[in-house]
């Protein structure tokens, strides 16, 4: 899941610095409002241009604050609905492995070998596991390409991998969450760049 | 599709859930810095103890207003001071239930309040002795001292709540303060 | 009875001006001398103790707050501290 890592750890630190932040300029206007508060105790009056200047710049600081906070509340729900996408796109790429086995009609024994090939296993390991010879699962494989339109081993997998993509990007967009094959070909990579140039933003 | 879940399911079954955000984390370990250094280090009548002392009534100050603006967790809706809720987690604890709160559980919500409204006491009360009307004046100095005294009554009784929770839980709830994240259990239910 | 007297002398000499405590002052070498010591000289005393082998007393006077450290050996001043 590199997608999550890369950008996750960039946008922590820069959550992290938000805060320090926030906090330093808090601090700075507490001694500020200290200082206005210990000057007027001992003039009683504000007419002091010092006063003003400081008064000025606590009043300055303390709205950097509140803008900082709303700025790094907005990073936290950018950051968890990242998560969530993510999640919503796992889930979500769980019913569309059913939804397209069951649309190409798959018997049992071919999902199990698909979802096999989908994690990467060659027949010979496939018939290991299965206790099968290597050329009945060679026949299912076929079987398997056959009726899911596809060319082989690399195509069939692509299929669900251009699902993954156009599902988490409609998961933060909204766009309509079931592209055709062509379309999300096309769709998704155009969207994974916009995606990935928002991020380095 | 049970094959699947068995078989891709080769990370620990806990998940984790982003709750501390580095503000209330920042908040949370300078308090405890400020109090530490108050109470133990820094000599009573000298100017960096009220300097601290001020220090710590903005940090509760920043949290306060966190709380009101800031993400989910961090809000008082998240955790809100209600000890009828307490009793309610207490029989609940003792029923057996092993829900997991993301955000504070009612009795740490009520601990928290309680920590908060301690330090802007001893706060308040250390500034009046630097005003006119209250300077030398023994109750303030007195109350200065005696709610100090239950703030580390409160502390101690903190931390064996967190490791207490920590255990009952499952969730490491001391790392959750550091990093930010709950490591929660799979099965658990999530509040 | 060598305290009450001079507790006395202390109460009944009353100053023509408010004099002020300096670090040269010499105030007594108890709590009750030291607090009539400044009581004479126009100080109203907040708080008088031993803190750390020293007589401690917090006063005020004319919107001025003060704090002064005197032995119990030579009743000298070791520490004064006067805030506007």
């Amino acid at each position: 899941m590199r997608l999550k890592h890369l950008p996750a750890k960039t946008r922590e630190r820069r959550a992290t610095v938000l805060a320090g932040l926030i906090l330093l300029q808090a601090l700075c206007a507490l001694f500020f409002i200290g200082d206005v508060i210990e000057d007027f105790r001992v003039d009683g009056h504000l007419d002091n241009p010092h006063l003003l200047l400081e008064t000025i710049a606590a009043i300055a600081l303390i709205a950097g604050v509140i803008f900082l906070m709303i700025e790094l509340r907005g990073l936290l729900s950018r950051m968890s609905d990242m998560q969530t996408g993510l999640k919503v796109a796992h889930g979500h790429l769980v019913e569309v492995i059913q939804g397209f086995f069951e649309d190409w009609n798959l018997t049992k024994a071919e999902r199990d070998v698909a979802i096999m090939i989908l994690k990467g296993l060659d027949n010979e390991t496939i018939a290991q596991i299965r206790n099968t010879a290597s050329g009945t699962v060679r026949a299912q494989a076929t079987r398997i390409y056959a009726k899911s339109a596809t060319d082989g081993r690399a195509q069939f997998i692509s299929l669900f991998v251009e699902e993954l993509l156009a599902g988490e990007i409609s998961s933060e967009n909204g766009a309509d969450p079931e592209p055709t094959n062509q379309q999300s070909a096309e769709s998704g990579t155009k969207k994974t760049s916009n995606l990935i140039t928002d991020e380095t933003a | 599709m049970v094959a699947i879940t068995q078989r891709t399911s080769g990370r620990a079954s806990a998940r984790q859930v982003a709750v501390w955000d580095p503000l209330v984390r920042l908040i949370h370990w300078s308090l405890a810095l400020t109090i530490l250094l108050n109470g133990a280090f820094v000599d009573e009548e000298s100017k960096a103890h009220e300097w601290i002392g001020y220090i710590a009534l903005g940090l509760v100050g920043l949290r306060l207003v966190w709380a009101l603006i800031g993400p989910k967790y961090a809000r008082f809706s998240a955790f809100p001071p209600s000890p009828r809720r307490a009793v309610r987690h207490i029989k609940a604890m003792l029923a057996g239930d092993r829900s997991v709160h993301l955000s504070h559980n009612p009795l740490g919500a009520l601990m928290a309040y309680n920590i908060w409204a301690s330090v802007i006491a001893i706060g308040v009360t250390g500034y009046m002795m630097t005003t006119l009307t209250f300077f030398g004046v023994d109750w303030v100095e007195e109350v200065h001292e005696a709610i100090f005294n239950w703030l580390l009554l409160s502390i101690a009784l903190h931390v064996a709540g967190i490791a207490f929770d920590t255990w009952r839980s499952g969730v490491n709830l001391f790392r959750a303060m550091v990093c930010g994240r709950k490591n929660v259990p799979e099965e658990r239910n999530v509040i | 009875m060598r305290n009450l007297a001079f507790i006395a002398l202390i109460a009944f000499a009353s100053p023509a001006f408010a004099e002020d405590v300096t670090i040269e002052s010499n105030l007594g070498t108890t709590v009750a001398e030291v607090q009539a010591s400044l009581k004479a000289m126009g100080y109203e005393v907040r708080k008088a103790e031993m803190e750390d082998g020293k007589i401690e007393v917090y006063f005020v006077r004319d919107g001025k707050m003060g704090e002064v450290y005197v032995s119990t050996e030579t009743g000298a001043v070791t520490k004064l501290e006067v805030k506007g």
